[in-house]
């Protein structure tokens, strides 16, 4: 029987799974897990207990290396269920795993799921109209710096816009950027191209374990957010537009002190 | 004559650079340069004053221990007076060895001048060949010495006749070699004239010598030497007195060649790839000790004492500890800590050393053999003498493991010293079992290695039998494929095709290199290799094994933010090709088009080295792989009787003939071709065939596609040693949906 891939976004923490996602997952035969694209908030809440079932962890290898075989197999001999932290095609590649599947003929269903995205936009009382291209921050590899964020935060402050910086995870090596780190690399961009967009003063929102119980949200200058101890995994940032909405501006004295204590 | 000489008497003479002289010995294996450098040495090299207590001992340190001092130093100056005024005369070590040419070019670059030794009784031989094309080719300046004419009296039992036959053929064969090397502006001066006392006749090891007009000024004949040599030990000896070998040889020297501003004022047109006409280029050409430095450097060694000693010339601008320079090759800058000139074999710490001159150097450690030092002012402007070198290239391999495993870090640590001070060693380590492999020239190369790591380090190792080293390249061109990340987000439209001979020529040449002038780069590709001029401005990247990546793409988003990493990816696929995992040469690789993900998320390494990797993958085996193997140059002598033996042996090992010349007194030079994967044990079975009455001498010459009738036999072979499936992959390994 040629089986559905329904491609699912468990949401920021499993509590934002959705009921049809959960109606969904009782019903399929095998369920995956998308081990790398990002780190799943967990809070003593374990996917497992939420699922009821047991399901097979898919690295990045198995994905994008050896094509999916596995995931092809599965539906080969019934439905199948690939779930995905956070929204499972917002900054995520899986597009083409959904394109891959109707050309071989599959049947493919997309359940959408709470994204760092929006989240950060509802966890920051920040205007979602003011919400500019969002881009990753990522490590510089074999000494080649990445500059795009860069341009992103340029072009995006020119506009007046807020930017939302994701920051490199690479699970199967344990590393998880922290804000520390990526306003480190930001100001090493900043101090190669001298345009005077990303400087210490900067107005930023410090986030890390949106959705968990021990979440952050912290609004505070650049500076200031690179000492700032955020905890652990996963961290994001919003670098605000240079001139904010005055809600916008007292929504975030609330924010600080509801998340920021 | 009087060698104790003061720093200070030395350095005023260098400040005249009338007064000195740079060269070197070059001979085949075996010839004579040892112990024509061990003569000059002790007969006048120069002796610090300071030291002259000590120094005083070394005129009787036994022959074993002034060898090796000959062998160790990276440059030896002598003094010799001639006409009345005195000289500083440089003698700057050229490695001879068979399997280290790649060296040789390199320290041929400081000298002004060689003499070549030639074996009375074996002739020139293809060492002699090679190096004298390539000091002609770097315009030194060539003078000949034929040594060992005892052997043609004690052993030939030739007669005077005979001798003179016996010279006249080899100053004839040498002067074919300049008459066909040499630039047309040099030819007709610098071949060889006997009577103008360009050749010296005489024997090393009984350190005498003689030259025309040496020989009539003191009235003394060959027949004399004939004489001298049959009466015996005494009669030599007295011989030894009136025609003492180092006053032939530097009277020659000093005679013929030149001083180093005018050899500069010829010399670094041919020698440097730079703009002549720039403020460093004069400064060079007039050999000017107020103009920017440039320091070449052609030997590092590591003193026990002093680390990391760099040796070489500087060509302009002077000198002085403290001074901060910029290492090309290196990228990067270093502050020389101190400064010193050679004392005979002995360093000698100075305040300066002025260009035309030879320095050693402390504290750039940064630096390898090869590398050019300039003054930071310039460090934009001035285009390194030599990048990558790739005349010579490692072709054969073994893994090596001390004995003791306790001596582990004591191998790694020769290893790396070795490898500095031999550029052609190359020791890495093979990521999976952790093996330490390292690469020579040859078998010989490695064997030598192995010596040295017991005599020098007292190191006893185990290693794996030596492996040759294949090189994988195509003989078609592809059409153009996709590459895709493995996130499929990432498309590079890529075609592979042969590079053409002439283009791997001038980059092997070192004409072509990664780190030039984009236009001037193309202009010569254009007018020499054939290329078209828009394709040869788009050049990316050259890597180490004459592979060229190409951007014909226009108007791309974000390529210009991972344009380093597919460079990387590039580099990376070209270390291992498809077929064997064996590096990959001359192949040509054109980025058509490509479509990047926006997001560094999602166009990392990890995605696009493959989607790089992949397409040049696929077209490769699209376009006729196949392995090349390294073919050595054999040159034999031997006589007439055993010539059907040996080129049975030689064709029985795959090898090829390429010319016989019959040479007087019933011996014939075998000139031919073997592969290297042929050659093992080949000595023996030579020696067998020929009642070890032939000598023979063997080096790299070139790369050759092996036969396609065993080509997939010797990729299993190699797969299987690699512990990888036997069958080679296919395109459509490469294509993934
Ligand atoms: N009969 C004779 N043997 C010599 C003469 N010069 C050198 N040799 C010998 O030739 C061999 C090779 O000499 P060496 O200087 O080591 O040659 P290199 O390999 O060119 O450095 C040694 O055994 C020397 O003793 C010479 O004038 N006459």
């Amino acid at each position: 029987m040629k089986g559905k891939l329904y491609i699912i976004g468990i949401g920021l923490t499993p509590e934002y799974l959705t009921i049809k996602a959960l109606k969904i997952l009782g019903r399929v035969k095998k369920v995956f897990l998308d081990s790398y694209t990002s780190l799943l908030v967990g809070d003593g809440v374990k996917l497992k207990e939420v699922l009821g079932s047991s399901y097979e962890m898919l690295s990045r290898r198995d994905l994008e290396d050896l094509n999916a075989e596995k995931l092809f197999k599965a539906l080969s001999e019934g439905d199948v269920a690939l779930l995905s932290p956070g929204d499972p095609l917002i900054a995520t590649t899986h597009v083409n795993i959904i394109i891959e599947a109707w050309r071989r003929g599959y049947d493919v269903e997309i359940v959408p799921g709470v994204s760092i995205v929006s989240a950060s936009v509802s966890f920051t009382g920040l205007m979602i109209y003011k919400l500019g291209k969002i881009a990753t921050v990522t490590y510089p590899k074999n000494g080649i710096i990445y500059e795009y964020p860069y341009d992103v935060v340029k072009e995006n402050s020119l506009r007046n816009l807020h930017t939302l910086l994701l920051l490199e995870v690479d699970i199967d090596k344990n590393i998880y950027m922290s804000v520390n780190e990526a306003i480190q690399i930001l100001l090493g961009i900043e101090g190669l191209r001298r345009e005077g967009i990303i400087t210490p003063d900067r107005l930023a929102i410090g986030i890390s374990r949106l959705g968990g119980e021990d979440m952050r949200v912290c609004p505070d200058s650049l500076g200031n957010l690179m000492n700032m101890d955020l905890g652990k995994p996963p961290h994001s940032l919003i670098i605000t537009a240079p001139k904010l909405h005055f809600i916008e501006e007292e929504a975030l004295k609330v924010v600080k002190d509801v998340y920021c204590r | 004559m009087v060698k104790y000489k003061s720093v200070e008497y030395i350095q005023k003479l260098m400040s005249d650079l009338e007064r000195v002289r740079n060269i070197g010995i070059i001979a085949h294996v075996d010839h004579g340069k040892t112990t024509t450098t061990d003569s000059l040495l002790a007969a006048a090299g120069i002796i610090s004053s300071k030291v002259a207590g000590e120094a005083l001992a070394m005129d009787y340190l036994d022959v074993e221990q002034r060898r090796q001092m000959t062998v160790k130093a990276a440059n030896i100056s002598l003094y010799h007076e001639y006409g009345g005024k005195a000289y500083v005369i440089n003698l700057i070590d050229t490695p001879g060895h068979v399997d280290f040419t790649g060296k040789v070019t390199r320290s041929l670059r400081v000298l002004d001048g060689a003499i070549v030794v030639v074996d009375a009784v074996e002739g020139v031989m293809t060492q002699t060949e090679t190096v004298l094309r390539q000091a002609l080719e770097e315009r030194v300046r060539p003078l000949l010495f034929i040594n060992k004419i005892d052997r043609l009296i004690k052993e030939l039992r030739l007669q005077p006749q005979e001798i003179q036959q016996r010279f006249i053929e080899i100053i004839k064969d040498v002067n074919v070699l300049i008459q066909e090397y040499a630039d047309p502006e040099f030819r007709d001066k610098w071949i060889l004239d006997p009577a103008k006392g360009m050749v010296a006749f005489g024997s090393a090891k009984d350190k005498i010598g003689l030259t025309v007009p040496a020989a009539q000024k003191k009235g003394i004949k060959v027949l004399d030497v004939i004489e001298a040599y049959r009466k015996g030990r005494e009669a030599v000896e007295e011989l030894q007195k009136v025609i003492p070998l180092h006053e032939s040889l530097l009277d020659m020297v000093v005679k013929f060649i030149p001083n180093p501003i005018e050899a500069q004022s010829y010399r670094i047109p041919k020698i440097w790839k730079g703009d002549i006409d720039s403020e460093v280029g004069k400064a060079m050409l007039r050999a000017d000790p107020n103009g920017p430095i440039v320091y070449l450097i052609n030997d590092m060694r590591v003193d026990p004492h002093a680390g990391l000693v760099a040796t070489g010339r500087v060509l302009s601008g002077t000198l002085k500890p403290g001074v901060e320079v910029w290492l090309i090759n290196a990228r990067t800058s270093q502050r020389v800590l101190q400064v010193g000139l050679y004392m005979g074999p002995y360093r000698e710490v100075v305040d300066y050393v002025t260009a035309g001159n030879i320095a050693a150097v402390l504290g750039l450690d940064k630096a390898r053999a090869g590398e050019t030092a300039v003054s930071m002012e310039v460090k934009d402007v001035v285009v390194p003498f030599e990048k990558l070198h790739y005349i010579s290239e490692p072709v054969v391999t073994m893994a090596i493991e001390p004995k003791k495993t306790t001596d582990l870090m004591k191998l790694v640590d020769a290893l790396r010293k070795m490898s500095i001070e031999d550029p052609n060693l190359v020791v890495k380590i093979n990521e999976e079992t952790g093996e330490y492999l390292i690469s020579g020239m040859g078998h010989l190369h490695l064997e030598i290695v192995l010596t040295l790591l017991k005599e020098v380090y007292g190191l006893e190792v185990e290693t794996s039998p030596p492996t040759v080293v294949y090189r994988e390249s195509i003989r078609a061109s592809s059409q153009v494929i996709e590459g895709k990340s493995p996130n499929k987000h990432n498309r590079l439209y890529v075609s592979v095709e042969p590079l053409n001979e002439e283009t791997i020529k001038l980059i092997q040449q070192g004409v072509i290199i990664e780190d030039m002038d984009a236009r001037e780069r193309a202009k010569i590709l254009r007018d020499k290799a054939g290329w078209d001029y828009d394709e040869a401005r788009r050049i990316w990247a050259i890597d180490e094994n004459i592979n060229v990546l190409i951007d014909k793409t226009s108007g791309v988003q974000y390529l210009r933010e991972v344009k380093d990493t597919i460079i990387q990816g590039f580099r990376l696929a070209m270390r291992e090709g498809p077929l064997a995992m064996e590096p990959v040469r001359g192949v040509k690789v054109i980025l058509h088009d490509a479509l990047i993900h926006e997001d560094p998320a999602h166009r990392g390494p990890a995605q696009l080295y493959p989607a790089i990797r992949n397409p040049i993958y696929a077209g490769m085996l699209l376009s006729r792989p196949t392995l090349l193997e390294p073919i050595q140059k054999i040159d034999i002598r031997t006589p007439s009787d055993f010539m059907s033996g040996i080129i049975s042996v030689l064709s029985k090992r795959r090898g090829k003939i390429l010319n016989v010349i019959q040479l007087s007194g019933n011996l014939v030079r075998i000139v031919g071709e073997i592969p290297v994967s042929e050659s093992v044990d080949l000595a023996n079975e030579l020696r067998g065939v020929t009642a070890g009455r032939a000598f023979w001498g063997t080096e790299f010459s070139r790369w050759s596609p092996v036969p396609d009738s065993i080509l997939l036999d010797i990729v299993r072979k190699i797969r299987e040693r690699k512990g990888l499936k036997l069958e080679p992959p296919k395109p459509e390994d490469f294509m993934p949906i």
